[in-house]
């Protein structure tokens, strides 16, 4: 991937601009570009990954999608970082919640900047979400909702 | 399962545990939270627990709810399993620092676990050559936070040999008599022809497994099965085959001894160092593990 150096320091600092992640993270894991996807993995996968190629179907976990548009970062990302994302966390309440996973999205203004949120439920990162003009849209992927939809009447 | 009854020492204890309901039972993800932490979320979610006697992740749970409905099994915090699954990972004693394959590895319990053991601080490469069983692996994989695993889609008996490993779990696919437990119509045991059939299958991936292991590496053999042609069989067939030698399974549990003959025919007798797990053991499913050490 060109520029690859460059870009995984771009995703670094947009992590901790936007979500407040501490530089100490990148002591534990690195960041791999392939197929569209910045990969979080143990640095001790290093070796493997340049000697298999395009044979693995996944390295570490999905951390953020490579868009023409730029960095989106992915919900298994945000889960993953949990209690280390600090800012731009949206807290959602159950109706909220129920709202923005049957509809897609809710609106409601709040002072937050255009951008990527940290969805939180119950002092819990649940995903992805995306704030603009008042509004914010579910970014949790397809199965992923489901399988939370199907949980949603257990939680209080 | 009649056919087992030559080696079933406590028959009646069996028969009775293959006809009992499973106990829910599950392990707690010390990579995403603590085991107090856990035990909070135990209470408040209002079940009561107790922690296997064998393993400090272990734990069964009582209670109504259906235990895979909750958004801490959503996040990652247990993973479902059941106690006799948690004794090949056991066995395998999974170190930082090494290089580890498990090559039939879908839908990713055992993955996950040697992730935790670990602490993510391995490499570890699992395989599985179901392509929707690999999906399902992937998402565990990112459900537990296993940051460490690699996955890739070979047949088993072609996986490339430039890549060696210190340690490599075999959990082979195999007649599954073991679930009789989840599944009834398990009772009767499989039919002779499939259980001759998979056992072929076995020999090859075993043949695999210890190809890709470095001199003085560990393999892990392990069936929910209890058909000696898919267990003690293969490894007596792999004892002839490979320099390897069969290792004690240092463990502190109830089991049987793997069998020395079967039908009038004789197997190698360090095949007693194997483990037999039958439900009334520790109270789960039935399976086979066998820990062989690559002659270097
Ligand atoms: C007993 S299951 C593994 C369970 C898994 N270890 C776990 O704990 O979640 C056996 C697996 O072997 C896989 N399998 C069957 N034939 C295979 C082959 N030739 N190569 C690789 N995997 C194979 C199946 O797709 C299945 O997922």
């Amino acid at each position: 991937m060109p520029n690859s150096k460059k870009l995984v320091e771009e995703i670094k600092k947009y992590f901790e601009k936007r979500f407040g992640l501490s530089r100490k993270i990148w002591g534990h894991h690195i960041i791999i570009l392939r197929n569209e996807i910045g990969w979080l993995i143990n640095p001790q996968l290093y070796d493997w990954i340049f000697n298999i190629g395009n044979k693995a179907y996944s390295l570490g976990i999905p951390f953020v999608r490579l868009l023409p548009k730029g960095i989106k970062p992915t919900s298994w990302g945000l889960i993953f970082m949990g209690r280390e994302i600090t800012r731009n966390i949206i807290e959602l309440g159950l109706e909220d919640l129920r709202g923005l996973l049957y509809r897609g999205r809710i609106k409601g203004s709040r002072d937050i900047e255009t951008g990527y949120v940290a969805l939180g439920y119950n002092g819990e990162i649940i995903g992805c979400g995306f704030y603009k003009d008042g509004v914010l849209e579910n970014q949790i992927p397809k199965a992923r909702r489901k399988s939370l939809l199907e949980i949603l009447p257990q939680l209080k | 399962m009649e056919r087992y009854r030559q080696i079933i020492s406590d028959w009646d204890k069996f028969s009775y545990y293959c006809s009992q309901p499973l106990p829910k039972t599950l392990r707690v993800n010390t990579l995403k939270v603590s085991l107090d932490m856990m035990e909070k979320y135990f209470k408040k979610l209002g079940w009561s627990f107790k922690r296997f006697d064998f393993c400090l992740w272990g734990y069964e749970v009582q209670t109504g709810d259906e235990i895979s409905r909750t958004l801490e099994h959503w996040l990652g915090y247990y993973y479902i399993q059941e106690a006799t699954s948690f004794i090949s990972v056991l066995a395998l004693q999974p170190q930082p620092g090494e290089k580890i394959l498990d090559l039939c590895a879908a839908p990713g319990g055992k993955t996950t676990f040697i992730a935790q053991i670990v602490n993510n601080k391995a490499s570890i490469w699992a395989n599985d050559i179901g392509f929707r069983r690999i999906r399902a692996l992937m998402a565990n994989i990112y459900r537990m936070g296993a940051v460490s695993v690699i996955v890739t889609g070979y047949n088993g008996l072609s996986f490339p040999q430039k890549f060696k490993f210190d340690k490599v779990l075999l959990d082979a696919p195999c007649s599954g008599e073991g679930n009789m437990r989840k599944d009834p119509r398990r009772v009767k045991g499989a039919e002779l022809g499939f259980i001759n059939n998979i056992s072929g299958l076995q020999k090859g991936l075993i043949q695999r497994a210890i190809d890709v292991l470095n001199p003085g590496g560990i393999l892990v053999y392990s069936t929910c099965t209890l058909a000696p042609e898919e267990n003690e069989m293969v490894i007596d067939y792999v004892l002839r085959k490979r320099k390897v030698k069969v290792e004690d399974i240092d463990l502190n549990i109830p089991y049987s001894q793997g069998i020395t003959e079967w039908n009038g025919e004789k197997f190698h007798p360090d095949l007693a160092k194997t483990m037999r797990i039958y439900p009334h053991h520790l109270n789960s499913g039935g399976g086979y593990i066998a820990k062989l050490k690559k002659i270097g």
